[in-house]
Protein backbone atom coordinates (compact mmCIF):
# COMPACT_ATOMS: atom_id res chain seq x y z
CA UNK A 1 0.00 0.00 0.00
CA UNK A 2 1.29 3.35 -0.91
CA UNK A 3 -0.12 6.80 0.12
CA UNK A 4 0.08 9.49 -2.77
CA UNK A 5 -0.69 13.24 -2.80
CA UNK A 6 -0.47 15.32 -5.91
CA UNK A 7 -0.35 18.48 -6.83
CA UNK A 8 -1.92 19.79 -3.68
CA UNK A 9 -2.86 23.25 -2.69
CA UNK A 10 -4.34 25.30 0.23
CA UNK A 11 -4.80 28.88 0.58
CA UNK A 12 -5.58 30.60 4.00
CA UNK A 13 -6.79 34.17 2.97
CA UNK A 14 -4.13 35.03 1.31
CA UNK A 15 -1.38 33.25 2.40
CA UNK A 16 -0.30 30.36 0.40
CA UNK A 17 0.10 27.63 3.27
CA UNK A 18 0.45 24.46 0.42
CA UNK A 19 1.68 25.19 -3.18
CA UNK A 20 1.88 22.44 -5.74
CA UNK A 21 2.85 20.24 -3.13
CA UNK A 22 3.13 16.02 -4.38
CA UNK A 23 4.86 13.57 -2.70
CA UNK A 24 4.94 9.33 -2.19
CA UNK A 25 4.72 7.56 0.96
CA UNK A 26 6.17 3.86 0.75
CA UNK A 27 5.21 0.70 2.16
CA UNK A 28 8.07 0.71 5.38
CA UNK A 29 9.26 3.47 4.42
CA UNK A 30 10.16 6.86 6.86
CA UNK A 31 9.96 10.23 5.30
CA UNK A 32 10.79 13.43 7.39
CA UNK A 33 8.85 16.48 6.62
CA UNK A 34 11.28 19.17 7.70
CA UNK A 35 10.91 22.74 6.84
CA UNK A 36 10.81 26.44 9.18
CA UNK A 37 7.64 27.00 11.09
CA UNK A 38 5.03 27.61 9.06
CA UNK A 39 6.32 26.00 5.91
CA UNK A 40 3.15 24.33 5.94
CA UNK A 41 3.88 20.83 7.14
CA UNK A 42 1.18 20.68 9.58
CA UNK A 43 -1.45 21.81 7.10
CA UNK A 44 -0.02 18.44 4.65
CA UNK A 45 -0.60 16.01 7.63
CA UNK A 46 -3.72 17.60 7.91
CA UNK A 47 -5.53 16.99 4.33
CA UNK A 48 -3.90 13.49 5.10
CA UNK A 49 -6.35 12.97 7.81
CA UNK A 50 -9.20 15.17 6.63
CA UNK A 51 -8.49 17.89 9.22
CA UNK A 52 -8.04 20.26 6.24
CA UNK A 53 -9.61 20.32 3.26
CA UNK A 54 -7.11 21.44 0.38
CA UNK A 55 -8.52 24.13 -2.57
CA UNK A 56 -6.81 21.32 -4.89
CA UNK A 57 -5.35 18.46 -5.28
CA UNK A 58 -5.48 14.40 -5.16
CA UNK A 59 -4.64 12.17 -2.22
CA UNK A 60 -4.79 8.68 -2.50
CA UNK A 61 -4.14 5.82 -0.09
CA UNK A 62 -3.54 2.59 -2.01
CA UNK A 63 -7.00 2.15 -3.83
CA UNK A 64 -9.01 4.88 -1.81
CA UNK A 65 -9.59 8.64 -3.17
CA UNK A 66 -9.25 10.39 -0.15
CA UNK A 67 -10.78 13.02 -0.86
CA UNK A 68 -14.25 11.77 -2.35
CA UNK A 69 -16.00 9.96 0.41
CA UNK A 70 -13.20 7.20 0.98
CA UNK A 71 -11.85 8.74 4.03
CA UNK A 72 -13.34 6.86 6.60
CA UNK A 73 -12.07 3.31 5.05
CA UNK A 74 -9.02 4.78 4.65
CA UNK A 75 -8.59 6.24 7.88
CA UNK A 76 -9.05 2.25 9.40
CA UNK A 77 -5.14 2.31 7.76
CA UNK A 78 -3.93 5.43 9.65
CA UNK A 79 -2.83 6.38 12.87
CA UNK A 80 -2.41 10.46 13.26
CA UNK A 81 0.03 11.95 16.34
CA UNK A 82 -1.18 15.09 16.57
CA UNK A 83 0.70 17.77 17.39
CA UNK A 84 -1.02 19.53 20.12
CA UNK A 85 -1.86 17.23 22.82
CA UNK A 86 -5.61 16.10 22.50
CA UNK A 87 -6.01 13.60 25.05
CA UNK A 88 -9.49 12.88 26.47
CA UNK A 89 -8.86 14.66 30.13
CA UNK A 90 -12.37 13.33 31.02
CA UNK A 91 -11.18 9.79 30.69
CA UNK A 92 -8.35 7.51 32.45
CA UNK A 93 -5.44 6.08 30.31
CA UNK A 94 -7.01 3.04 29.99
CA UNK A 95 -10.21 4.19 29.03
CA UNK A 96 -8.52 6.77 26.37
CA UNK A 97 -7.49 3.59 24.15
CA UNK A 98 -10.06 1.81 24.80
CA UNK A 99 -12.65 4.49 23.70
CA UNK A 100 -10.19 5.14 20.74
CA UNK A 101 -10.66 1.70 19.91
CA UNK A 102 -14.21 1.82 19.81
CA UNK A 103 -13.66 4.82 16.70
CA UNK A 104 -12.08 2.27 14.80
CA UNK A 105 -14.89 -0.28 15.50
CA UNK A 106 -12.52 -2.71 17.71
CA UNK A 107 -14.47 -3.50 20.88
CA UNK A 108 -14.44 -6.11 23.61
CA UNK A 109 -11.94 -8.78 24.34
CA UNK A 110 -10.34 -7.42 21.05
CA UNK A 111 -9.94 -4.33 21.90
CA UNK A 112 -9.26 -5.18 25.56
CA UNK A 113 -5.93 -6.95 24.78
CA UNK A 114 -4.71 -4.47 22.08
CA UNK A 115 -4.55 -1.92 24.86
CA UNK A 116 -2.94 -4.13 27.27
CA UNK A 117 -0.18 -4.75 24.83
CA UNK A 118 0.19 -0.82 23.60
CA UNK A 119 0.63 0.12 27.32
CA UNK A 120 3.19 -2.72 27.84
CA UNK A 121 4.75 -1.55 24.36
CA UNK A 122 4.97 1.73 25.88
CA UNK A 123 5.77 1.62 29.45
CA UNK A 124 2.70 3.10 30.24
CA UNK A 125 1.17 -0.14 32.01
CA UNK A 126 1.48 1.17 35.48
CA UNK A 127 -0.17 4.47 34.85
CA UNK A 128 -3.47 2.01 33.79
CA UNK A 129 -6.04 3.95 35.82
CA UNK A 130 -4.12 7.40 36.09
CA UNK A 131 -6.05 10.46 34.78
CA UNK A 132 -4.15 11.71 31.32
CA UNK A 133 -3.81 15.54 33.46
CA UNK A 134 -1.33 13.18 36.10
CA UNK A 135 0.69 11.70 33.34
CA UNK A 136 4.17 13.74 32.54
CA UNK A 137 5.04 15.17 29.15
CA UNK A 138 6.48 12.39 27.69
CA UNK A 139 3.99 9.84 29.22
CA UNK A 140 1.27 11.72 27.44
CA UNK A 141 3.30 11.74 23.88
CA UNK A 142 3.90 7.99 24.29
CA UNK A 143 -0.10 7.80 24.55
CA UNK A 144 -0.74 9.43 22.04
CA UNK A 145 1.66 7.24 20.35
CA UNK A 146 -0.35 4.21 21.61
CA UNK A 147 -3.67 5.88 20.40
CA UNK A 148 -2.69 6.36 17.16
CA UNK A 149 -1.97 2.34 16.98
CA UNK A 150 -5.06 0.76 18.61
CA UNK A 151 -5.79 -0.65 14.85
CA UNK A 152 -2.76 -1.29 13.68
CA UNK A 153 -2.26 1.18 11.60
CA UNK A 154 -0.42 0.83 7.89
CA UNK A 155 0.14 4.43 8.02
CA UNK A 156 1.57 6.46 10.50
CA UNK A 157 1.68 10.65 10.64
CA UNK A 158 3.42 11.62 13.56
CA UNK A 159 3.26 15.78 14.00
CA UNK A 160 6.42 16.73 15.73
CA UNK A 161 5.98 13.86 18.20
CA UNK A 162 9.19 15.15 20.98
CA UNK A 163 8.76 18.97 20.36
CA UNK A 164 9.41 19.89 24.32
CA UNK A 165 10.73 16.41 25.68
CA UNK A 166 13.84 15.83 27.52
CA UNK A 167 16.69 13.57 25.90
CA UNK A 168 15.52 10.77 27.31
CA UNK A 169 11.84 10.73 26.47
CA UNK A 170 12.84 11.65 22.69
CA UNK A 171 14.92 8.64 22.45
CA UNK A 172 11.93 6.81 24.24
CA UNK A 173 9.74 7.65 21.58
CA UNK A 174 13.09 6.72 18.78
CA UNK A 175 12.67 3.60 20.29
CA UNK A 176 9.34 3.03 19.65
CA UNK A 177 9.47 4.62 15.95
CA UNK A 178 12.80 2.01 15.26
CA UNK A 179 10.19 -0.59 16.66
CA UNK A 180 7.25 0.39 14.21
CA UNK A 181 9.57 0.70 11.39
CA UNK A 182 10.63 -2.99 11.62
CA UNK A 183 7.16 -4.23 11.91
CA UNK A 184 6.68 -2.63 8.21
CA UNK A 185 4.30 0.57 9.36
CA UNK A 186 4.98 3.46 6.60
CA UNK A 187 5.90 6.49 9.02
CA UNK A 188 5.24 10.36 8.14
CA UNK A 189 7.20 12.40 10.26
CA UNK A 190 7.77 16.32 11.08
CA UNK A 191 10.04 17.60 13.36
CA UNK A 192 12.35 20.42 14.36
CA UNK A 193 15.00 18.34 15.38
CA UNK A 194 17.56 17.71 12.77
CA UNK A 195 19.84 15.17 14.54
CA UNK A 196 15.80 13.21 14.73
CA UNK A 197 14.70 12.92 11.55
CA UNK A 198 18.60 12.25 10.57
CA UNK A 199 18.51 9.11 12.89
CA UNK A 200 15.31 8.07 11.80
CA UNK A 201 14.53 9.18 8.58
CA UNK A 202 15.02 7.07 5.27
CA UNK A 203 14.29 9.95 2.94
CA UNK A 204 13.74 13.56 3.66
CA UNK A 205 11.63 16.42 2.40
CA UNK A 206 12.77 19.87 3.07
CA UNK A 207 9.53 22.72 2.83
CA UNK A 208 9.37 26.21 2.32
CA UNK A 209 6.60 28.29 1.69
CA UNK A 210 4.84 25.22 1.21
CA UNK A 211 7.11 23.99 -1.50
CA UNK A 212 9.59 21.38 -1.79
CA UNK A 213 12.78 22.92 -1.89
CA UNK A 214 14.59 19.54 -1.71
CA UNK A 215 14.52 15.95 -1.28
CA UNK A 216 16.52 12.92 -0.98
CA UNK A 217 18.08 10.55 1.99
CA UNK A 218 19.69 12.59 4.96
CA UNK A 219 23.51 11.71 4.43
CA UNK A 220 22.98 11.79 0.71
CA UNK A 221 21.51 15.88 1.06
CA UNK A 222 24.47 16.52 3.45
CA UNK A 223 26.59 15.24 0.72
CA UNK A 224 25.26 17.35 -2.19
CA UNK A 225 24.99 19.81 -0.05
CA UNK A 226 27.44 21.18 2.17
CA UNK A 227 30.36 17.88 1.83
CA UNK A 228 31.76 15.98 4.38
CA UNK A 229 33.06 18.61 6.90
CA UNK A 230 32.49 22.14 7.98
CA UNK A 231 34.46 24.78 9.78
CA UNK A 232 32.78 26.39 13.26
CA UNK A 233 34.94 29.61 13.62
CA UNK A 234 34.50 32.20 16.39
CA UNK A 235 36.16 35.59 16.90
CA UNK A 236 36.25 36.81 13.23
CA UNK A 237 35.32 39.48 11.50
CA UNK A 238 32.31 38.90 9.00
CA UNK A 239 35.00 40.08 5.79
CA UNK A 240 37.74 38.23 6.97
CA UNK A 241 35.53 35.18 6.89
CA UNK A 242 33.82 36.33 3.74
CA UNK A 243 37.04 37.19 2.32
CA UNK A 244 38.65 33.34 2.56
CA UNK A 245 35.02 31.55 1.47
CA UNK A 246 35.08 33.92 -1.61
CA UNK A 247 38.60 33.42 -2.77
CA UNK A 248 37.80 29.61 -2.72
CA UNK A 249 34.14 29.73 -3.69
CA UNK A 250 32.77 28.00 -0.49
CA UNK A 251 29.36 28.22 1.20
CA UNK A 252 29.34 30.49 4.60
CA UNK A 253 26.79 31.86 6.52
CA UNK A 254 26.38 33.76 10.16
CA UNK A 255 26.45 30.87 12.77
CA UNK A 256 25.17 31.51 16.22
CA UNK A 257 28.01 34.44 17.63
CA UNK A 258 30.54 32.91 14.51
CA UNK A 259 30.28 31.75 11.15
CA UNK A 260 30.03 28.05 9.40
CA UNK A 261 32.16 27.51 6.43
CA UNK A 262 31.90 24.38 4.67
CA UNK A 263 35.20 22.66 4.15
CA UNK A 264 35.83 20.75 0.70
CA UNK A 265 37.74 17.54 0.69
CA UNK A 266 39.76 19.12 -1.66
CA UNK A 267 41.18 22.44 -0.38
CA UNK A 268 43.64 21.35 2.29
CA UNK A 269 45.04 24.89 2.72
CA UNK A 270 41.79 26.68 3.55
CA UNK A 271 41.80 25.50 7.46
CA UNK A 272 45.54 27.01 7.65
CA UNK A 273 44.63 30.00 5.91
CA UNK A 274 41.50 30.28 8.75
CA UNK A 275 44.12 30.22 11.64
CA UNK A 276 45.94 32.68 10.43
CA UNK A 277 42.86 34.76 11.22
CA UNK A 278 43.34 34.72 14.90
CA UNK A 279 39.80 33.15 15.65
CA UNK A 280 39.06 32.41 19.16
CA UNK A 281 38.10 29.10 18.68
CA UNK A 282 38.17 26.97 15.40
CA UNK A 283 36.08 23.57 15.10
CA UNK A 284 35.82 20.83 12.18
CA UNK A 285 33.30 18.93 12.53
CA UNK A 286 31.07 16.39 10.23
CA UNK A 287 28.62 17.88 7.95
CA UNK A 288 24.91 17.40 9.78
CA UNK A 289 21.44 17.71 8.32
CA UNK A 290 21.07 20.90 9.91
CA UNK A 291 23.81 22.90 8.26
CA UNK A 292 21.82 22.06 5.15
CA UNK A 293 18.82 22.96 6.44
CA UNK A 294 20.13 26.01 7.19
CA UNK A 295 22.00 26.68 3.85
CA UNK A 296 18.58 25.57 1.80
CA UNK A 297 15.81 27.87 4.27
CA UNK A 298 18.69 30.72 3.78
CA UNK A 299 19.30 30.72 0.78
CA UNK A 300 15.58 31.13 -0.63
CA UNK A 301 14.86 33.26 2.30
CA UNK A 302 17.76 35.74 0.52
CA UNK B 1 -25.36 16.28 -1.01
CA UNK B 2 -28.03 15.02 1.01
CA UNK B 3 -26.96 11.59 -0.96
CA UNK B 4 -23.45 11.60 0.41
CA UNK B 5 -24.96 13.25 3.84
CA UNK B 6 -26.87 9.48 4.14
CA UNK B 7 -24.40 7.74 2.54
CA UNK B 8 -21.88 8.78 5.15
CA UNK B 9 -24.55 7.79 8.19
CA UNK B 10 -23.22 5.03 10.01
CA UNK B 11 -25.03 3.87 13.20
CA UNK B 12 -21.84 2.27 14.94
CA UNK B 13 -19.56 5.83 14.42
CA UNK B 14 -22.73 7.58 16.34
CA UNK B 15 -22.64 4.81 18.92
CA UNK B 16 -19.11 4.87 20.03
CA UNK B 17 -19.22 9.15 19.99
CA UNK B 18 -22.13 8.47 21.86
CA UNK B 19 -21.10 5.50 24.15
CA UNK B 20 -17.64 7.78 24.63
CA UNK B 21 -19.99 10.65 26.84
CA UNK B 22 -21.90 8.05 28.76
CA UNK B 23 -18.65 6.29 29.94
CA UNK B 24 -17.65 9.65 31.05
CA UNK B 25 -20.96 10.38 32.60
CA UNK B 26 -21.41 6.79 34.50
CA UNK B 27 -17.89 7.92 36.21
CA UNK B 28 -19.25 11.25 37.52
CA UNK B 29 -23.14 10.52 37.60
CA UNK B 30 -23.30 11.97 41.48
CA UNK B 31 -22.34 15.12 40.12
CA UNK B 32 -23.38 15.25 36.61
CA UNK B 33 -26.97 13.23 37.82
CA UNK B 34 -28.15 15.37 40.68
CA UNK B 35 -28.19 18.80 40.22
CA UNK B 36 -29.60 18.66 36.99
CA UNK B 37 -32.69 16.55 37.74
CA UNK B 38 -33.43 18.54 40.91
CA UNK B 39 -33.90 21.40 39.04
CA UNK B 40 -37.15 21.49 37.36
CA UNK B 41 -38.25 19.58 40.74
CA UNK B 42 -37.27 22.60 42.93
CA UNK B 43 -38.80 24.92 40.65
CA UNK B 44 -42.16 22.50 40.60
CA UNK B 45 -42.50 22.47 44.20
CA UNK B 46 -40.57 26.10 44.83
CA UNK B 47 -42.75 28.00 42.73
CA UNK B 48 -45.52 25.84 42.79
CA UNK B 49 -46.23 25.48 47.11
CA UNK B 50 -45.24 28.99 47.56
CA UNK B 51 -47.98 30.17 44.79
CA UNK B 52 -50.35 27.47 45.01
CA UNK B 53 -51.93 29.27 48.26
CA UNK B 54 -51.62 32.96 46.21
CA UNK B 55 -53.05 31.62 42.95
CA UNK B 56 -55.04 28.96 43.62
CA UNK B 57 -56.71 28.21 40.12
CA UNK B 58 -55.96 29.43 37.14
CA UNK B 59 -57.75 29.69 33.74
CA UNK B 60 -56.27 27.50 30.96
CA UNK B 61 -58.24 28.03 27.32
CA UNK B 62 -61.29 27.84 29.27
CA UNK B 63 -60.56 25.18 31.84
CA UNK B 64 -60.25 26.30 35.94
CA UNK B 65 -57.35 23.98 37.05
CA UNK B 66 -55.11 23.69 40.19
CA UNK B 67 -51.98 25.35 39.61
CA UNK B 68 -49.41 22.65 40.37
CA UNK B 69 -51.39 20.24 38.18
CA UNK B 70 -50.98 23.50 35.27
CA UNK B 71 -47.24 24.21 36.16
CA UNK B 72 -46.06 19.88 35.98
CA UNK B 73 -45.99 19.42 32.17
CA UNK B 74 -44.08 22.91 31.69
CA UNK B 75 -41.72 21.76 34.60
CA UNK B 76 -40.71 18.98 31.93
CA UNK B 77 -40.79 21.09 28.98
CA UNK B 78 -37.62 22.78 31.25
CA UNK B 79 -36.00 20.73 32.16
CA UNK B 80 -35.98 19.29 28.60
CA UNK B 81 -35.19 22.40 27.41
CA UNK B 82 -32.04 22.87 30.40
CA UNK B 83 -30.57 19.53 29.94
CA UNK B 84 -30.24 19.58 26.22
CA UNK B 85 -29.05 22.81 25.66
CA UNK B 86 -26.72 22.93 28.08
CA UNK B 87 -25.00 19.88 27.60
CA UNK B 88 -24.99 20.78 23.74
CA UNK B 89 -23.88 24.37 24.28
CA UNK B 90 -21.41 24.19 26.73
CA UNK B 91 -20.26 20.17 26.77
CA UNK B 92 -20.08 20.27 23.09
CA UNK B 93 -18.53 23.69 23.51
CA UNK B 94 -15.44 22.41 26.08
CA UNK B 95 -15.09 19.34 24.12
CA UNK B 96 -14.61 21.16 20.96
CA UNK B 97 -12.59 24.52 21.79
CA UNK B 98 -10.73 23.59 24.94
CA UNK B 99 -10.16 19.70 25.34
CA UNK B 100 -10.08 19.48 21.61
CA UNK B 101 -12.01 16.30 21.51
CA UNK B 102 -13.94 16.67 18.46
CA UNK B 103 -10.27 17.24 16.88
CA UNK B 104 -9.22 14.04 18.10
CA UNK B 105 -11.98 11.96 17.30
CA UNK B 106 -11.37 13.17 13.68
CA UNK B 107 -8.10 11.40 12.86
CA UNK B 108 -10.02 8.11 13.48
CA UNK B 109 -12.42 6.67 10.99
CA UNK B 110 -15.36 8.61 12.49
CA UNK B 111 -16.59 11.09 9.91
CA UNK B 112 -17.28 14.87 10.71
CA UNK B 113 -21.55 13.76 10.06
CA UNK B 114 -21.49 10.96 12.41
CA UNK B 115 -19.24 12.81 15.31
CA UNK B 116 -21.97 15.82 15.18
CA UNK B 117 -25.14 13.28 14.85
CA UNK B 118 -22.77 11.23 18.15
CA UNK B 119 -22.84 14.48 19.96
CA UNK B 120 -26.51 15.71 19.31
CA UNK B 121 -27.75 11.86 20.66
CA UNK B 122 -25.89 12.52 23.58
CA UNK B 123 -27.38 16.07 24.41
CA UNK B 124 -30.83 14.61 23.46
CA UNK B 125 -30.25 11.98 25.70
CA UNK B 126 -29.78 13.79 28.99
CA UNK B 127 -32.66 15.97 28.12
CA UNK B 128 -34.67 12.39 27.65
CA UNK B 129 -32.84 11.77 30.96
CA UNK B 130 -34.38 14.64 32.93
CA UNK B 131 -37.79 14.73 31.06
CA UNK B 132 -38.15 11.34 32.14
CA UNK B 133 -37.30 11.68 35.53
CA UNK B 134 -39.31 14.87 35.99
CA UNK B 135 -42.45 12.89 34.42
CA UNK B 136 -41.97 9.93 37.26
CA UNK B 137 -41.53 13.32 40.19
CA UNK B 138 -44.75 14.78 38.88
CA UNK B 139 -46.71 11.37 38.45
CA UNK B 140 -45.55 10.07 41.66
CA UNK B 141 -47.07 13.66 43.61
CA UNK B 142 -50.27 13.20 41.59
CA UNK B 143 -49.68 16.23 39.40
CA UNK B 144 -50.55 13.62 36.22
CA UNK B 145 -51.50 10.67 35.81
CA UNK B 146 -49.62 7.51 34.80
CA UNK B 147 -51.20 7.49 31.07
CA UNK B 148 -49.97 10.77 30.44
CA UNK B 149 -46.02 9.14 30.14
CA UNK B 150 -47.56 7.36 26.66
CA UNK B 151 -47.90 11.18 25.77
CA UNK B 152 -44.74 12.64 27.21
CA UNK B 153 -42.23 10.28 26.38
CA UNK B 154 -42.27 10.92 22.53
CA UNK B 155 -42.48 14.12 23.02
CA UNK B 156 -39.81 14.23 25.60
CA UNK B 157 -37.72 12.48 22.80
CA UNK B 158 -38.42 14.95 20.15
CA UNK B 159 -38.30 17.79 22.12
CA UNK B 160 -34.83 16.67 22.88
CA UNK B 161 -33.27 16.58 19.93
CA UNK B 162 -34.63 20.09 19.23
CA UNK B 163 -33.04 22.01 22.12
CA UNK B 164 -29.70 19.93 21.41
CA UNK B 165 -29.76 21.12 18.18
CA UNK B 166 -30.09 24.65 19.20
CA UNK B 167 -27.18 24.20 21.91
CA UNK B 168 -25.16 23.00 18.92
CA UNK B 169 -26.20 25.93 16.79
CA UNK B 170 -24.60 27.63 19.42
CA UNK B 171 -21.61 26.19 19.31
CA UNK B 172 -21.35 26.93 15.62
CA UNK B 173 -22.03 30.56 15.77
CA UNK B 174 -19.49 31.64 18.86
CA UNK B 175 -15.97 32.08 19.41
CA UNK B 176 -15.82 32.30 23.05
CA UNK B 177 -17.33 30.89 25.94
CA UNK B 178 -18.77 33.93 27.18
CA UNK B 179 -20.59 34.24 24.35
CA UNK B 180 -22.23 31.58 25.26
CA UNK B 181 -24.35 34.31 27.77
CA UNK B 182 -25.72 35.99 24.75
CA UNK B 183 -28.22 33.35 24.08
CA UNK B 184 -28.75 31.94 27.95
CA UNK B 185 -30.37 35.15 28.57
CA UNK B 186 -31.93 36.36 25.64
CA UNK B 187 -33.40 33.43 24.41
CA UNK B 188 -33.26 29.84 26.69
CA UNK B 189 -33.77 31.77 29.92
CA UNK B 190 -36.50 34.08 28.63
CA UNK B 191 -38.41 31.05 26.66
CA UNK B 192 -38.03 29.09 29.98
CA UNK B 193 -40.30 31.62 31.80
CA UNK B 194 -42.67 32.80 29.09
CA UNK B 195 -43.77 30.27 27.00
CA UNK B 196 -46.77 29.37 29.30
CA UNK B 197 -44.30 27.18 31.68
CA UNK B 198 -45.64 28.97 35.05
CA UNK B 199 -48.54 31.30 33.45
CA UNK B 200 -50.92 30.35 30.52
CA UNK B 201 -49.24 32.95 27.95
CA UNK B 202 -52.84 34.46 26.90
CA UNK B 203 -52.16 36.32 30.65
CA UNK B 204 -49.39 38.36 28.51
CA UNK B 205 -50.29 41.14 26.33
CA UNK B 206 -51.48 39.91 22.89
CA UNK B 207 -48.22 41.57 20.88
CA UNK B 208 -46.16 39.28 23.65
CA UNK B 209 -47.76 36.37 23.68
CA UNK B 210 -48.20 36.06 19.56
CA UNK B 211 -44.17 36.51 19.11
CA UNK B 212 -44.13 34.12 22.49
CA UNK B 213 -46.17 31.36 20.48
CA UNK B 214 -43.44 31.05 18.24
CA UNK B 215 -41.07 29.49 20.17
CA UNK B 216 -39.96 25.92 20.39
CA UNK B 217 -41.09 25.56 24.16
CA UNK B 218 -44.55 27.02 23.85
CA UNK B 219 -45.36 23.93 21.73
CA UNK B 220 -43.66 21.37 23.35
CA UNK B 221 -45.71 22.94 26.78
CA UNK B 222 -48.86 23.14 25.06
CA UNK B 223 -48.46 19.54 23.86
CA UNK B 224 -48.39 18.37 26.98
CA UNK B 225 -50.80 19.72 28.32
CA UNK B 226 -52.79 17.89 25.73
CA UNK B 227 -54.69 15.95 28.17
CA UNK B 228 -55.59 18.85 30.65
CA UNK B 229 -56.98 20.72 27.65
CA UNK B 230 -55.94 20.28 23.88
CA UNK B 231 -54.76 23.63 22.53
CA UNK B 232 -56.57 24.23 18.97
CA UNK B 233 -53.32 24.46 16.97
CA UNK B 234 -52.08 21.23 18.50
CA UNK B 235 -51.53 19.33 15.30
CA UNK B 236 -49.23 22.61 13.72
CA UNK B 237 -47.43 23.03 16.54
CA UNK B 238 -46.71 18.87 16.53
CA UNK B 239 -45.43 19.61 13.04
CA UNK B 240 -43.59 22.93 14.10
CA UNK B 241 -41.07 21.12 16.65
CA UNK B 242 -40.50 18.29 14.04
CA UNK B 243 -39.71 21.72 11.45
CA UNK B 244 -37.67 23.08 13.95
CA UNK B 245 -35.92 19.77 14.68
CA UNK B 246 -34.65 19.61 11.13
CA UNK B 247 -33.62 23.40 10.43
CA UNK B 248 -32.07 23.42 13.69
CA UNK B 249 -30.36 20.21 13.33
CA UNK B 250 -28.97 21.21 9.58
CA UNK B 251 -27.98 24.59 10.87
CA UNK B 252 -25.43 23.50 13.71
CA UNK B 253 -24.34 20.70 11.21
CA UNK B 254 -23.72 23.21 8.86
CA UNK B 255 -21.82 25.83 11.02
CA UNK B 256 -20.07 23.76 12.98
CA UNK B 257 -18.56 22.39 9.88
CA UNK B 258 -17.38 25.61 8.90
CA UNK B 259 -16.12 26.52 12.55
CA UNK B 260 -13.78 23.40 12.69
CA UNK B 261 -13.17 22.96 8.14
CA UNK B 262 -13.05 27.11 7.50
CA UNK B 263 -16.23 25.78 4.92
CA UNK B 264 -19.58 25.94 5.08
CA UNK B 265 -21.44 22.65 4.07
CA UNK B 266 -23.86 23.10 1.16
CA UNK B 267 -23.44 27.26 1.16
CA UNK B 268 -19.95 26.65 -0.74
Amino acid sequence: MQLIAKNLHKKFKDFKAVDSFSFELNAGEVLGLLGPNGAGKTTIIGMLYGAVIPDAGEITLGEFNLLSGQASKAKQFMGVVTQENNLDPDLTVYQNLIVFSRFYGITGKKAEERVNYLLKLTNLIHKKDSNVEELSGGMKRKLILARSLVASPKFIFLDEPTTGLDPDARQDLWKLVNHLRNEGVSILLTTHYMDEAERLCDRIILLQNGKTIDAGSPSEMILKKIGKTVIEIYGVSQDQVQGVAEKYNLWWREFADGFLIALPDQINTLLEELKLLNATNIKERDANLEDVFLKLTGEKLN
Amino acid sequence: MFFTLFHTFNLFSIYAVWRRHLTVYRATWLSNFLPPMTEPIFYLFGFGLGLNPIIGKVIYLGHEIEYLKFIAPGMVGVAVLLQSFFEAAYGSFIRLQYQKTWQAILTTPIGYTNLFFGELCWAATKGIIAGCVTSFVIIISGFAALKDLLLFIPLIFISSFMFAALGLLVIGLINKIDEINLPVFLLVIPMSVMAGTYYPRSNLPDAIERIVSFLPLSALVDILRFNIAPHSNWCFELLEIIAWVILLTFLAWSSIHRKLFKKLLFFG
